[in-house]
Order: structure tokens, then sequence, then C-alpha cells
């Protein structure tokens, strides 16, 4: 309604902005639905007027019009009875000669006449020697006489149902029964008519644009010559929406690492790296995790078939430590196995990498350098675990620590305030918990106002000395956390469930298509 | 992580105020615990879902979490004083039992205010205990008999199975050590505990009954409470004596606040060594120094002995910064002297400490690995690739079948909780090309990389196997070939100064005549080409792809 009320500048407007195509059309649509004399009128193809009033139409100067006429023709038997006389009349006409047995009528009428004879009661059959003898009764000679019009001679032309007279519908009625004679078809008629703003543009165009010409695409040719000058573009409209391009895009995960890895540069932090593949003894005899402790459980560890060499001199400073504690609270499990330190596995979490750097950073201790300094992971790491919306069997974890002298827990908990300030959670609380190589052991919390509710993000404490002592590393302190990347990721993405930014299963229009990953949490700050 | 479930009303008793769900959960949070949920139950009865960490033994029971509340928030100030009469009953531990289960503790429990309650609560500890410190009663098994049943002195010994035979609890009738293990409903559970030892634990009175066979089951004549009997004999039976008497000491502590007597016995072993519960605290020093440092705060003689009962320690004395603390026998997760220390953090408030910031100076240093993978990634986006992020825990399935090829060394995983993963991957190619059979119904063409980590068997590295960069391409449309392939190969090269050359190859995951392998340095790193129409019907694809996979690993090492 609103291009109804149009004035002359916007439909000067929407006139430049047609096509060459739609505006030769243009001055032959006044007074006429149909395609085909346009294309007379105007000499243009069929299907070049057809696609120029489709156009017109997503400019609302045409409505396009599709319509179905259903119409009765003959059908395959209809076609082949229509010169001569309908079977049973041919059967008919024959046995009025005289008798004949079945077999002596011509098999192609026996199928389609049979039953009419038999219906209308037009024919005697008697079991004879030579099989079934038939001959026409009175009825037949009548109906003979009744029915010398080849009925199907009215529907030699295609008529439309619309417009089928009483005795063709008769007829129609008639064949309903009987297949192959007449059949419904459906044909599709293209028509348009102009719609209100149609008439204005058609009887503007005609006053003022008739002769207008418009440069489409700039070309070389046309900068060469100079054609351009003194003419005008078509307009476009600017507004019409694209598609988007085949452009590259880094993964969410990935690019979520790069953001938690480059808040820790910032802050001053060096990278680990370390194996995906290592042994019980890095993965959890160094940090003084019992041997018999349940998180070492095949249920969630995958363990792997061979056997990890491991170094003598540490390992014996750690079995010492796991044998006799510091203090008699210790209970161990029994002697301190070898053979399960030297177990393979799928590491379970980067702190075995964190251990690895220590043991690196041991010998500069005791070569008398200094070792203190902040390191930091993004790591892979594995649990043995059935996936689901929350539990994934392979994931990122993020993994820090910072040793120093006089490292207190106050100083983890600025860490990590700092931390997760640069990426936008702010609010957060400390509890105490357990971890079995920290202590104190610390979750950091964060109340997440979108679900009302709070969660830890990070996991932390300062390492024990327990696990600091055969390291020969009990004169410093070392402050440490870890956290799901993964998870984060996810929040960073704005997606509930880890599983949708990882693995297989990702969509790759999303990937394309998503919004730019924002270094702080729901693009604050 | 242990759950107790708490009824509400009952916690309110052993409360010495009153308190509401919100405030237990305060209290909880700053003790490192949780409440986790409420259920409401018959009766306008609540019930509170209650998380306490995995050292926490003393907090296991609805008795002991009220004793942790009411210490913390000042409600109870001095230690409690257990009075354990000294007895003079009897357990004899035999050499035998050194082949299976060589440690008992054991005590008496006197006069208990019994009632169903109760009993059901002792029950539970026993559950929660055997589940977590007792290592489903693999470390530790408690046992509980009426003292009506039984004769003094008890013998601990080890027996051959075919002569164990008596009635356990819940059967019928008598049965022996290997019935026991094969039908028996608990038998059955355990049965793994005992299964191959040549000699089964038994516990036997004067009169030679069977009174259980630890750590599976008691017998029905001999070890059955019920709520008339008011005389209880308790033992605890495993392999580490500390560890069984810290138990027996949570065990017994918690009944005498229960309105138990208590009474020790002697357990003497084959080697003359005797052992007796004592409920004594023992004492313990540390720095004041230590934990102010340790926790980063500044706080005095004074107020350490005002916090340190808040965390059920005793304050003997301070003298010239030492501390010297007083541990109750309950308490039995102080292993160094972080432990006291976090404990005085703890009644100190963590979220009272004010953060500071580490004054620990380092220059940041992002790994060469990272800068080199980084690089090539930025590369393929400009390029116009997605970037995907697959497993590396994956299956021959699609590492080999899928593509047309045969298995070679790769790291096997053998119990995978996740159906079909039975291997990590040695190439990134496979775990692509099932991200573009799922994703088969956009748009083409697909243009997809991924640069990351491998896993390669590697029998010379401690840990027997090493991770190995990659980079895989794939372009799938129906343009693609291996024109479309080689131009992002040489563009690689040319953007990184790689030497590469092209070899023929007959790589059955790829057509031949149309396939290569890359060279770098006469080494062979990588495969180019495109793919056999056999691997895309293999993985559900329509649609011609060309591929490449690298090794990256000699380009930044």
């Amino acid at each position: 309604m609103t291009k109804f009320t149009m004035n002359s500048p916007e439909i000067k407007k929407l006139i430049y902005s047609l096509s060459e195509l739609e505006r030769r059309v243009l001055p032959f649509l006044l007074s006429t639905t149909s395609l085909e004399e346009v294309a007379n009128n105007s000499s243009m193809e069929l299907h070049e007027v057809t696609t120029a009033i489709q156009l017109l139409e997503q400019r609302e100067i045409t409505t396009f019009i599709k319509e179905e006429i259903s119409s009765i023709e003959l059908d395959k038997f209809g076609l082949e009875y229509v010169g001569t006389d309908l079977p049973e009349i041919q059967v008919l006409k024959l046995l009025k000669e005289k008798s004949h047995t079945m077999n002596e009528i011509p098999k192609e009428l026996v199928g389609s006449a049979m039953g009419e004879l038999k219906k209308n009661k037009l024919i005697e059959s008697v079991k004879g020697d030579n099989g079934i003898m038939l001959s026409i009764n009175d009825k037949g000679l009548e109906y003979l006489q009744n029915n010398s019009e080849n009925p199907l001679r009215e529907f030699n032309e295609k008529v439309e149902v619309s417009s089928l007279s009483e005795t063709q519908k008769e007829i129609l009625l008639n064949f309903k029964q009987r297949k192959g004679f007449l059949r419904e078809s459906i044909t599709k008629v293209f028509s348009f008519s102009l719609t209100d703003l149609g008439n204005a543009v058609v009887n503007e165009y005609a006053q003022h644009y008739k002769n207008l010409e418009l440069l489409e695409t700039v070309d070389t040719q046309m900068l060469k010559t100079k054609s351009w000058k003194n003419k005008e573009f078509r307009h476009y409209d600017v507004q019409v929406p694209t598609s988007i391009p085949d452009i590259g895009r880094k993964h969410p995960m990935l690019e979520a690492n790069e953001i938690l890895s480059k808040v820790f540069l910032e802050m001053g932090f060096k990278e680990m790296s370390g194996p995906l593949v290592e042994s019980a003894f890095w993965n959890m005899d160094t940090m003084w995790i019992p041997q018999d402790h349940p998180a070492r459980d095949e249920q969630d560890t995958f363990y792997l078939e061979e056997e990890c060499d491991i170094p003598q001199e540490y390992f014996d400073k750690v079995k010492n430590m796991h044998e006799e504690g510091i203090k008699k609270s210790h209970t161990p499990v029994g002697e301190f196995s070898k053979e399960i330190s030297r177990k393979q596995l799928l590491r379970t979490h980067s702190t075995s990498t964190s251990f690895r750097t220590l043991y690196e950073l041991s010998k500069q201790h005791k070569a008398g350098e200094d070792i203190n300094g902040k390191y930091f992971y993004l790591a892979n790491v594995f649990r043995n675990e059935a996936v689901d919306a929350t539990h994934l069997a392979e994931f990122y974890q993020g993994e820090g620590f910072i040793i120093g002298d006089d490292l207190s827990l106050a100083d983890l908990m600025g860490f990590i305030k700092v931390y997760l300030s640069k990426l936008g959670f702010e609010n957060i609380t400390f509890k105490p918990t357990f971890n079995p190589y920290t202590e104190p052991s610390m979750e950091a919390h964060y109340y997440d106002p979108e679900i009302g509710k709070s969660y830890a993000l990070i996991n932390s404490g300062i390492f024990r000395s327990e696990t600091l002592k055969p390291l020969g590393l009990q004169d410093k302190t070392i402050i440490a956390w870890g956290f799901g990347a993964s998870r984060l990721a996810a929040k960073l993405a704005n997606k509930e469930s880890m599983r949708d930014i990882t693995g297989a299963t990702c969509d790759l229009e999303w990937l394309k298509s998503r919004e730019q990953m924002q270094r702080t949490i729901g693009g604050k700050k | 992580m242990v759950y107790v479930y708490s009824k509400k009303s009952q916690l309110d008793n052993y409360l010495k105020e009153e308190l509401t769900t919100e405030e237990v959960k305060e209290t909880l949070i700053d003790l490192g615990m949780d409440l986790k949920g409420e259920k409401e139950l018959e009766g306008n009865e609540i019930e509170l879902k209650i998380e306490i960490t995995a050292e926490k033994m003393d907090m296991i029971s609805t008795c002991g979490i009220a004793r942790a509340i009411n210490y913390h928030r000042g409600y109870l100030k001095e230690l409690p004083n257990y009075e354990l009469k000294k007895g003079d009953l009897e357990v004899h531990v035999k050499e035998s039992a050194n082949k299976v289960r060589p440690k008992t503790v054991a005590a008496i429990l006197r006069n208990a205010p019994m009632s169903q309650e109760l009993l059901d609560e002792l029950i539970e500890i026993q559950e929660k205990i055997h589940d977590s410190f007792g290592r489903h009663r693999k470390k530790a098994a408690i046992g509980i008999y009426p003292m009506d049943s039984i004769s003094f002195p008890i013998s601990f010994l080890a027996e051959k199975p075919e002569n164990i035979s008596f009635h356990p609890l819940e059967a019928e009738g008598i049965m022996n050590a290997a019935e026991i293990l094969e039908h028996h409903e608990t038998g059955k559970k355990f049965s793994h505990l005992l299964d191959g030892k040549e000699v089964f634990p038994i516990f036997k009175d004067a009169k030679g009954e069977i009174l259980s066979m630890p750590p599976i089951i008691n017998s029905h004549k001999t070890g059955r409470v019920e709520t008339h009997h008011k005389d209880l004999f308790v033992e605890v039976s495993g392999h580490n004596l500390n560890h069984l008497d810290n138990i027996l000491k949570v065990l017994i502590t918690t009944c005498i606040e229960l309105g138990c007597e208590a009474e020790s016995l002697k357990v003497h072993y084959p080697d003359k060594s005797v052992y007796e519960l004592s409920l004594n605290s023992t004492t313990d020093t540390i720095s004041l120094d230590y934990v102010n440092s340790l926790i980063g705060i500044n706080v005095s003689e004074d107020d350490v002995k005002s916090l340190l009962p808040k965390v059920q320690y005793g304050c003997k004395a301070i003298k010239d910064g030492e501390i010297i603390v007083e541990v109750p026998a309950y308490k039995s997760d102080v292993f160094s002297d972080s432990d006291i220390a976090d404990d005085i953090a703890r009644a100190y408030g963590y979220n009272n400490i004010v953060p500071k910031i580490p004054s620990v100076d380092s220059i940041g240093e992002e790994l060469h690995e990272t800068v080199f993978r980084n690089n090539i990634r930025e590369q393929l986006v400009s390029l116009g690739f997605l970037e995907l992020y697959t497993y590396m825990l994956t299956s021959t399935n699609q590492q080999y079948d899928l593509m047309n090829s045969k298995a070679h060394n790769h790291v096997k995983i053998i119990d995978s909780a996740e159906e079909g993963i039975n291997m990590t991957r040695t190439w990134i190619l496979p775990e692509n090309l099932k991200s573009l059979t799922i994703n088969r119904k956009n748009k083409y063409p697909q243009k997809v990389f991924e640069c990351g980590f491998t896993i390669q068997k590697d029998l010379e590295k401690d840990t027997k196997a090493r991770n190995e960069l990659h980079l895989s391409v794939s372009i799938a449309g129906p343009d693609s070939n291996f024109t479309k392939i080689k131009e992002v190969l040489d563009t690689l090269s040319l953007l990184n100064s790689w030497k590469l050359e092209l070899e023929e190859s007959t790589h059955p995951s790829f057509i031949e005549g149309r396939q290569a392998r890359v060279m770098a340095e006469g080494q062979e790193i990588g495969v180019i080409g495109e793919l056999h129409p056999r691997v895309l019907e293999n993985n559900n694809l329509i649609v011609p792809i060309s591929s490449l996979e690298l090794n990256l690993d000699n380009f930044y090492n």
C-alpha cells in the first residue's frame, strides 16, 4: 500500500533501477494479461517476457499468475477407437453377421468389449464343442441401432472441465469405470496482472522515459572510448541482501585458545608443551597421587599397552615420599610399585607437563640458577568417559603455575582475579577444596548473572611439600591452577555445550557465519 | 567427593544453635564443602545432599558435619575429651593373616542408646567409609558384631577357602567360602578382592565360631546387629595399621558423640606388637610466620589462638612464633604443615584474604611451535579455508578401513567407555573426511583444514610415543582436482620457503596417477592427491575431494 501512493520521484527511482529487459517489456503491459500477447507485441521471446514479468513482480509492479486448468482428453484406448467404433460395437457388428466362438473374436477387442456386453446382457454365450459360442440377442440388436454414433468423438478436441456440455458430462460418467478411454489432464497457464503501482509506473514510463537509456557495467571498452560520457547508469537496489562468500575462518575452540593464551602472554607467562602419551609416573606419581587413588581407575584413564621409561633417581625419591610421607597421618597403600609407575596412558591432565617443566627447572635450581618464573599450557587431555553435553573424552585444559620464593594463597587469588577479569569474568569468590597435590586448594567461583547461579571456573592451589621435596624444590613456593578451556571456549562462543564447538560434528555453515569471538565473555568491556 | 545425605531435623538436633538451610550452606562453603541439593521427604522432613571433599573422613556423617559447623561458628571452642575405658579383652592376629589381609584394629562400644535410627546411621557411616577411605573395602573394611553372640578372645587368621563355611547374613543357611563368592549377592560383588588368594581371612571367636569373612560378609549367627544389642564389637581390617587406626578413631569418636561408651581392647600381633586404640589428641608444631607467608595474611598469636578452634584444633601454647597445635583423634588429614595452615585459612575465611598480584618477574614467551602453527593457520584461513578441530581419539575403521588402507603402527586403545574408539589418530585427513560427511547437506565447495597433533608410536621415546604436528587440507566440490590442492601446497611452500619435491606414489587412499609423495630434503613428509572414488564411497560422499596431509615437525624444530 505504501508504494501505491508513491510520488513521481520515487517512481523515477524505481524506473532507474529496472534492468534493460524489464524496461523493454514495460510499454506492452497495459490492457493484457497474456504473456504471449506481450511477446508478440514486443517482438521478445516468451521466456524473456516471463523472466521480465517475474523480475517486475519482485518490485511489486506485476503479479505473476499461475493457473492450473484441468481438461478431459482422449486416453490410450480413446485414441485407438475414436476413428472406428467402440470395441463392444465392433463385436456386436461381427455377431450380427453370424455367431462366433470366443476364439474367433480378435483378441484386442475381447478385453475391452466383453465386460460391457455382459453387463448390458447384449449377447448369449453357449458352451459348445469348439469352446464358447457367442451370438447377439435382441437387446444387442437394439443397442446397435441406438448407438450408431461413437461418443468418443465428442472429445476429439480437449475440453476444459469447466466448459463440459451436458452430453459430454454424461459420456464422461459412462466411461468413468472404463480405464484408458478418457483422462483428465492438468495444464499450467501463466498470466499476469499489473498492480496499482504497476499501472502508475507504466504510465509514468510511457510519458517520460520512453527513450531512457541506462548503462549497465563499467567496462574497459567504455572507458577507452569514453562512451559513458553524458550517459546514466542503471541504479541498483542497494538494500538487496547478499549471500556469504566462501571465506576462511579459524575454529572457535582454537580461537578461544589464542585468547586464553594471549592473556597469559600479556601477564608475562612462558608457554610449555609436553607429550600427549604419558606414563602414570608423570601423570600421577610425581603429584603424590596415591597409587590406589580412585581417579587412576580405568573408568577415568585410557591406559595403553607399552611400558614407559622413567628417570630412576627421581623415581626413587618419589617412591620414598609415597611410602613415608612427611607426617604420621600419611597412610601409604603398601609398597610403591614401579610397574604401576611405568604404565603408559593418555594424559588425563596437563599437570604432567607442569611436572616435567619443574623437573627441568630443578636441574637448573641445583646448578644455582634463578628459576623463578611463570608458565602456562593450553593442552589436549583425555578422559575415558562416554561423551555427552558436559563430558568429552578429549578436551582442552588450561594450566599454569608461578614458581617463586614467597608466594602465597593471596598471590594465587590475585593472579586468578586478574586473569579472569581480562576475560570479562568479574565478582569472583574463592572456596576451599581438596586436591591430592595442592594444599591449600581453592576453587574460583563465578556468579553467572545470566543463569543466576555460580559455578567453579578454576581449580587451583599451592603444590604440596610432598610433591616438591622429591624435586629438591622445597625451598620454593609454587602456586598452580587448571581450568577447562573447552568449557570457557563454549562460553566465549555463546554455546551451551562443549560438544557444539568441537569434533567432526561441527556445522560448517556455523563455522563460517558465527559471530566474531570476543575476548571477554558476552563481549562485555 | 563423597555425598552425605542428612536429615535436616537430625542435623538441627546435633547443632548447638538453630540454623537456616542457607546458613548451613554458607558455613559448609567456608569449610570447603557444599550443599548440593535439598529434597522434601515425608512428614515435613528435608534431606540435605552435602558434598564432602575426599580427605575429610571426620565429616563423613551427619554427626561429623554438625561438629564441624558447631566449631566453625564458634558454638564449640574446647576440643572434646573422649572417655575410653581400658578393657582387658583380646584379639589375636595369626601369622596366616599376613598372606592376605595382615592388619586389624578393634574396640568395644558399651551401652549404646540403640534405636533403628542409630543403627541406620552406623550402617551409613560404615558404607560411606567402605566406598571412600576403604577403597571399596580393598584398603579397609569395617565389621560390627553384638557382644552377646561372641566369646573372647577373638582370632584374626586366614584359612584355605575349602575349610571356611558358615551361615552368612542375607542367606538361607550354611555356605562355604567358594559358594559365598559365587552365589551370595554381596559375595559376588566383592569376590574380586579374594579371587585367586590361597587363603581367605576370617574372624573366629573363642568357641571356634566364624564371625565374618572380611572384607565380604558377617555371619548370620554371630555378626548380626539388631536394635536390642547394646554392646558391640567393632573391628576394621585391611593393610595399613595407621589407616585402620584413623578409621576406627572416626568411628568410635562419632559413636561416643551419639551416646555410646567406649572400651579399648588389645590386638596382639604375631611379632609381639600390640595395638590398642587411643582417643587422645596429638600435638604438632607449626610456625606462625610459615602460616602468614603461605596464606598471605598477617595474623597475630592471639588471632591464631581464636582461629584454631574454628577448624577443630586446640592451641596448647604459642611461644616465639611457634604454635603447638593440638590435633583431635578423629582428624586424619594432617600430612604436612600446609594442611594446618590451610585449616587456619579456612577459619580466617578465604574471602577475607586480600588478593595481591604475584611479584615474580618474568618475560612472556610463546613456543616456537605455536608461533609456527598459528602462521600456517592464518595462511590457510587467508586462502579461504575453514579450520576444523576434530578428535585424536578415533577408530581403525575411520583411520584405515574407510581410507581403503591397511593398519600400520599406531597407539592402541583397549577399554574405551565411548563405543568405537580403539586408537589415537596417526593422520588427520580421515577425521576431516568424517566432518565433510556430516556436512554433506551443506553447500559446496567446502574447503577445510586442520593443523594439529597426531600421535605416533615411537619406542625410542620415554613414553613410547610422540606428538607429531600435522596439516591436513581438503577441497570438496564439483571443481575439486589435483591442481586445486597443489596450488595450496605450492602457495604454502612459497610463503614458508619450504623446498618440497613431489614424487609419484601409490597411496591406496588416492587415485593412481593423480597423487604424489611429498618430499623434503629426501625425507617423505606427506601425501597429496585426488581421493579415490572408493574412499569417497566408503565415507558416503558424492563429490570429488582433493587433499593433502603433511607432517610439519621438521619445519619448526
